[in-house]
Parts: C-alpha cells; structure tokens; sequence
C-alpha cells in the first residue's frame, strides 16, 4: 500500500512519531548520531524532512526523546526467586540476553553519544547502569552483602566485556543474535566461569515461601 | 633531522601524533578535522599532510598495542605462586589502561564500525588468551585452561570498558586507587583456577 507512505495531516500523530523515533534509533546506533543527517531519517520512514520537523524542531530533539523513551533497557526486574545456584544464574543470563536484544540499537546510541562526552547521554546511561546493579543485587541477596556486590561486578565485567567484544566484530547484526541458542550457551559458558557461585555460600538459610508471596 | 614545533619540545611527527590521539579519544575520527589537529599541535596543515597524507594514516600510526611482558609461568599452582600470577596479570591489564586515550579512541572508533580497529582489538584478544593459557593450565587441564583464558579476557575487556564509560578521561586513576585494585584483582582471582595444595612443592 503506498498510501501509507505520505500522511495526511491529522494521521495518527503518536504512529508517526514513533517511527520517527525508530528509525531515527536505528540510525543513530549504526552511523553515529552527528553522521546521522535529518534527511536520512526522513527517508527511512517516508517522509519529507519538513514531516520529521513538525514533530521534531531540531535533531536534538529526536535523541532526547529516545532518551527519555520509557526502556527497560537491562532487565531491571527484581528476582522473582532469588539466585542461589548455577541454574537460576544461567535463568538470569537468558532474560539480560532477552531485554538486550529488544534493547540494542538503544543502548549502542547511549554508548556512542556517552563516548563522546554527550551530558544527557551520560546521565540516562549511569542511571540505567545503577538501576540494573540494584536489580541484581537483589538477584543475589541470598549472599551477603559484601559478596553480592563481588558476584554482581563479576556478573556486569564478564557479561559486558562479553557482549561489547561480540558487538565490535559483529555490528549492527548482534542484535539477531542474543537470541541464538548457538550463541547463547556461548554466553552462559563464559558468564558461568567469571561468577563462581561455589566459591560463595549462601546466607544462613532462609525457608524459602514458594507460592505465598508469589501473587499474580 | 626532526622537525621540532615552536617550542622546540617534541620532534613535530610526535605532536602531531599526540594531538590527535586527545582529539580521537575525546571526538572519535570522524568527529576531527585535520584542522583540529594541526592547531593543536601548533603545526601547519601542510607539514601534517607531508607526514600523514590521509586521517587514516594517523590512525594505523596511533595503533600500537602495549607489548606484554613475557609471562611468567609457575611450576605449581598454590596460594604463593597464584599471588605471583594475580601481579603478572594485574601489571598486564594496567598496561592497557594507563594508556587511557588510546583505549577510549579505539573504543570508540570500534563502536563506529572500524574496521582497523576491530581486527588490532581481535588479533590483542586473541594473543592475550594465547599468552596466558599457558600459566593457567598449571592449575587445570588445557582445555579448560583456554575456557578460563578467555572468560579472562572478556571480564578485564569488561571492566575497562564500564570504566572508560563510567569514570570518563580519569578512568586509570580510579582503577589504580587502592579499591580500583581490590576490583582489578578479585576479578582475576575468581577466574583463575582454585589453588591446589596437592600440587604444590612448599
């Protein structure tokens, strides 16, 4: 239908703007968001530049609201059962590897804009950073304190050296490939080794309440 | 004989090369003109074209890896000789971060797709894995000395790049500070096989 491919004026705004939006992440992620001209991300969703301008004045504009784009980003959830052996750790690694790859082209745009000294960049990626660390730490609250801030910097360095190195040698197609089982027991393989769990134990135990807490 | 800059410090070939390893590392290639680098190295754009003709010769010249000590590999592996393999690799990982814009500058250029940058990143990796697999698998078989080799590589690659991200131009500073080194060294210490008293000569 090419009839989608110019508006009307008074189309469904938030539609528009949302592509706009999308493509204009993409972009940003692959070339870079100074390389990225407005009038590539105009093309990219079939609009002239003065359609991308009524809902954006300026380039600018566009990378704020990405920034501000309510993401999970990292999986930010809090445990629905805390980690206290190899099996719920290979559990948290799949789910990191799900929301990652729903929320790659973003995360490479944060990256790139906080590379290169970008303040709004900086500041979104440090809150989605310590969000996360808070998440995982709750992740491991079956171990002491101490020790779950060791696990969960062991988790975060070898995760993260992990999945930057895959992201350099395989680019813009990385995102493909956090759901490839291939490459996912590739990535369980590696985390397993960076966090020991049987170098640790387990807070005093606790008797674990299965169903009662667990509502919905 | 050198060419020296205006105030007769450096060989004009070194400035050059220092003003836009600082550009590369703060704007990314792309983001710095010839211009940029001339000025700041207090040189003309002509004499930085006779030296480097293209951007990307500066790059290829910038991209020297730091050299790694030959390793030192120890014939038993008990809490002695482990404290000997966590200095050798702790020494090795600030070799790569002291130089702080270099990393960010190839960092960066990686994410952008380089494709120099991403072999000289691959090929380090890969000798570093090399290198070191022999000191492991003192304490291990081979085959999971090389599964440890690498889970090293990528959690030190890890903890550089959330630094280079989190800390900003001080990156090296924060890592060398006595809690950075506690970092530095219980990561190494987690992936490295566990002592083996049985092994050790005492």
């Amino acid at each position: 239908m090419t009839r989608e491919s110019h508006e009307a004026p008074g189309a469904d705004d938030s539609t528009t703007r949302d592509r706009i939006l999308n493509a204009a992440m993409q972009l940003f992620a692959d070339r870079g968001y100074g390389a990225t001209p407005i009038k590539a991300i105009a093309r990219a969703c079939n609009l002239s530049d003065a359609g991308v301008f009524h809902h954006f004045p300026t380039k600018r504009d566009i990378l704020e609201a990405l920034l501000e784009r309510p993401h999970k980003r990292m999986e930010t959830r809090a445990s629905d059962e805390p980690l206290r052996d190899e099996r719920s750790l290979e559990a948290l690694v799949m789910r990191t590897l799900d929301s990652a790859s729903v929320n790659e082209p973003i995360l490479r745009v944060l990256i790139r804009q906080q590379l290169v000294g970008d303040p709004e960049a900086m500041v979104a990626r440090d809150a989605a950073l310590s969000s996360w660390r808070e998440a995982l730490l709750q992740w491991f609250s079956e171990y002491d304190r101490a020790d779950a801030e060791v696990l969960v910097d062991a988790f975060i360095n070898g995760l993260m050296g992990w999945i930057f190195l895959m992201q350099v040698r395989h680019g813009a197609s990385i995102a493909g490939r956090f759901t490839d089982p291939q490459f996912r027991r590739e990535t369980w393989a590696h985390v397993k080794i960076c966090v020991p769990l049987d170098r640790f134990t387990l807070k005093a135990r606790k008797v674990y309440r299965s169903g009662s807490e667990a509502s919905s | 004989m050198p060419i020296a800059t205006r105030d007769g410090r450096l060989p004009a070939k070194d400035a050059i090369l220092d003003a836009a390893r600082t550009l590369f590392a703060s704007h990314g290639l792309r983001g710095t003109t010839v211009r940029a680098i001339a000025k700041s190295s207090g040189l003309s754009n002509t004499l930085l074209y006779y030296y480097f003709p293209r951007k990307d010769d500066l790059l290829d010249a910038l991209l020297e890896p730091p050299v790694m000590a030959p390793a030192a590999v120890p014939n038993a592996w008990n809490a002695q000789t482990l404290t000997g393999v966590i200095d050798y690799l702790e020494k090795t990982f600030y070799g790569w971060t002291e130089r702080d814009d270099f990393l960010r500058m190839v960092i960066i250029e990686c994410y952008a797709g380089n494709q120099r940058c991403i072999a000289m990143s691959t090929a380090q990796l890969n000798l570093y894995i090399d290198n070191i697999e022999p000191i492991l698998a003192v304490g291990c078989s081979r085959i999971e000395a090389r599964e440890r080799a690498s889970a090293l590589g990528f959690a030190l690659t890890g903890l550089m790049w959330q630094s280079v991200m989190h800390d900003g131009p001080s990156f090296h500073e924060r890592l060398t500070s006595p809690a950075g080194r506690q970092r530095v060294r219980t990561t190494i210490e987690l992936i490295l096989p566990r002592p083996n008293s049985a092994l050790g000569v005492a």
